[in-house]
């Protein structure tokens, strides 16, 4: 398999190639820095993102609050992630990193509230 | 509130507000008040519910609503004062004139830090035909409507322009269920940074459509669908080509404006390419005692960047205000070939490192950027590749600052244009 990775990792954006059958065979070329060789390797074989949305909430003056994996989850589950914290609702006050599920579809990952809400009256 | 006297008044409690006003508490100024529109602090970044900001200013990535919260937390512990849902109506002399519902309130001052922060470019700025249906917002009122009262906004969607915001969005409305057509760039290169073409558009199979744009809006009541049509090289839509694409909603991310009406009224310089004031390397405007910081200055792509330029405007306003800010003579800096705008328009030559902060014209590779005065190169530094929707920052040291001979000029030079 041949394929070009676009490097996120900082702003140069390297173009790595990278060329495998499997992933301890892999060979890379064009990374500005070692950082982007475990960035293209895991593109490659499990990439993965930060899962970011928000959650209903009452008693406060906003009706969602934003939330957060707090690792990297398989992309390929985000749109599962989307479903699943549609069905959460919470209530205020709730506190800018509070945990709101401890082990996220299995990933390991928390999900963390992103802003602390005072309850109405506060 | 009755009229009161402050050391340094911030205008604008979002990331550049609040690190100008941090900073300037931490550089000596007694009395700093934050002037706030909204009645929570945090800006735009309190919609920015995305991760990705954060990574150079605390190491780690965290969601803009996380980074606001750092910084107003600080704000807090440093004896900042704030005054929330209040407006700033007008600058008079060394007066800020505000409101709320106490009615008028005017604020004496030392020095004043402009951080209002920037909107939205909107259809009436394009001038795209059609009617009027519903179904047509810019990505930020789209972003609030979404994150912040939970709206939903439509189920077919067009967003029109790359840049940043329309491509988190392009995500979000994707994550949320609704299928997102197509992305529509008038430019051949991309707008907003790499990274969210990839996290955002590659990773949901949202197509990029470059040199294109919307030549019509389709619908009465609601948004049914958009004439899209490729461009020439001038930019001129080729109307034998055109397609219909139909949709609900069309978003518009098609760029930024910095929010002067304030600063007008205080008679400022503003610069006709950044549309944001004319500072020097203090970031203090031509009135001496009035400063700029983040979106209201440039409009930035990093949060991170805006907090640092912050730091500078509230450590420099504070030491105008305590009156240890000499006025040393001052030299411009243009943009050369290949730069779009330089900020700071001026410097000072005094004996301290200067940052420059610019944008190129063309995404190229193997960049070479410059810094010249009128003896020859003070700086360079090469670059895989440079994008105009990323900002570049070179950094002239003290040793070469207080040697400069006349002008300052800052060039970009592409090995391979990319386009
Ligand atoms: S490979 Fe290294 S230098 Fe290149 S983009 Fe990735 S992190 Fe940056």
């Amino acid at each position: 398999m041949k394929r070009t990775v676009t490097c996120t990792v900082c702003p140069n954006g390297c173009e790595i190639g990278i060329e495998y059958n499997t992933k301890e065979d892999a060979v890379l070329n064009g990374y500005g820095c070692k950082r982007g060789v475990s960035y293209a390797l895991d593109e490659c074989f499990e990439p993965k993102r930060t899962f970011t949305s928000s959650v209903k909430i009452s008693g406060s003056d906003r009706r969602v609050l934003p939330v957060r994996t707090t690792k990297p989850i398989p992309k390929s589950i985000l749109m599962k992630a989307a479903k699943e914290v549609e069905g959460i609702s919470l209530k205020a006050p709730i506190k800018c990193g509070e945990v709101i599920e401890n082990d996220f579809l299995n990933t390991k990952a928390k999900l963390i509230a992103t802003m602390t809400l005072e309850g109405e009256n506060a | 509130m009755k009229d009161c006297n402050y050391d340094i008044v911030v205008v604008g409690g979002g990331p550049a507000g609040l690190a100008a006003a941090i900073s300037a508490k931490k550089n000596g100024a007694e009395k700093v008040v934050v002037i706030e529109r909204e009645n929570r602090l945090g800006g735009i970044l309190k919609q920015c519910i995305h991760a990705g900001f954060g990574l150079q200013y605390f190491g780690e990535e965290l969601t803009g609503p996380e980074y606001a919260e750092r910084f107003s937390v600080l704000a807090k512990e440093n004896g900042i004062d704030f005054l929330l849902n209040t407006t700033a109506i007008e600058i008079n002399e060394k007066t800020l004139i505000c409101v709320n519902t106490d009615g008028v309130i005017n604020i004496s001052f030392g020095a004043l830090v402009l951080a209002m922060g920037c909107r939205e470019r909107t259809r009436a700025n394009l001038m795209i035909p059609g009617s009027r249906p519903a179904g047509i917002y810019t990505a930020g009122t789209a972003q609030k409507l979404i994150n912040i009262y939970g709206h939903r906004i439509g189920k077919e969607v067009v967003i029109l322009g790359s840049g940043d915001i329309g491509m988190i969005m392009a995500r979000r409305l994707s994550l949320g269920g609704a299928k997102v057509k197509a992305v529509i760039e008038i430019m051949p290169y991309l707008a907003g940074l790499v990274r969210n073409k990839i996290q955002c558009l590659d990773d949901f199979d949202i197509p990029l459509m470059l040199s294109h744009t919307v030549v019509d809006i389709n619908g009465i009541d609601r948004v049914e669908s958009v004439t899209v049509a490729p461009v020439d090289e001038n930019r001129r839509p080729v109307m034998e080509k055109v397609e219909t694409i139909s949709c609900d909603t069309l978003l518009l991310s098609v760029g930024l404006i910095p929010e002067n009406e304030l600063t007008r009224s205080a008679d400022v310089t503003l610069s006709g390419i950044t549309k944001g004031a004319v500072v020097n390397q203090f970031k203090q405007t031509d009135k001496p005692y009035i400063f700029a910081c983040g979106n209201v200055l440039h409009v930035n792509d990093l949060v991170d960047h805006v907090s640092h330029e912050s730091e500078d405007a509230g450590k420099f306003a504070a030491l105008y205000a305590l009156g240890k800010l000499e006025q040393n003579n001052e030299i411009p800096v243009t943009p050369g070939d290949g730069v779009r705008y330089v900020c700071p328009q001026r410097i000072a030559c005094e004996n301290a490192d200067v940052d420059l902060y610019f944008r190129t014209l063309i995404p190229g590779r193997q960049t070479t950027l410059t810094v010249l005065d009128d003896s020859g190169i003070l700086i360079t530094k090469k670059l895989i590749r440079t994008t105009p929707g990323t900002i570049e920052k070179l950094t002239i040291p003290a040793d070469k600052v207080k040697k400069i001979k006349g002008k300052i000029v800052v060039c970009a030079e592409h090995k391979e244009v990319c386009i």
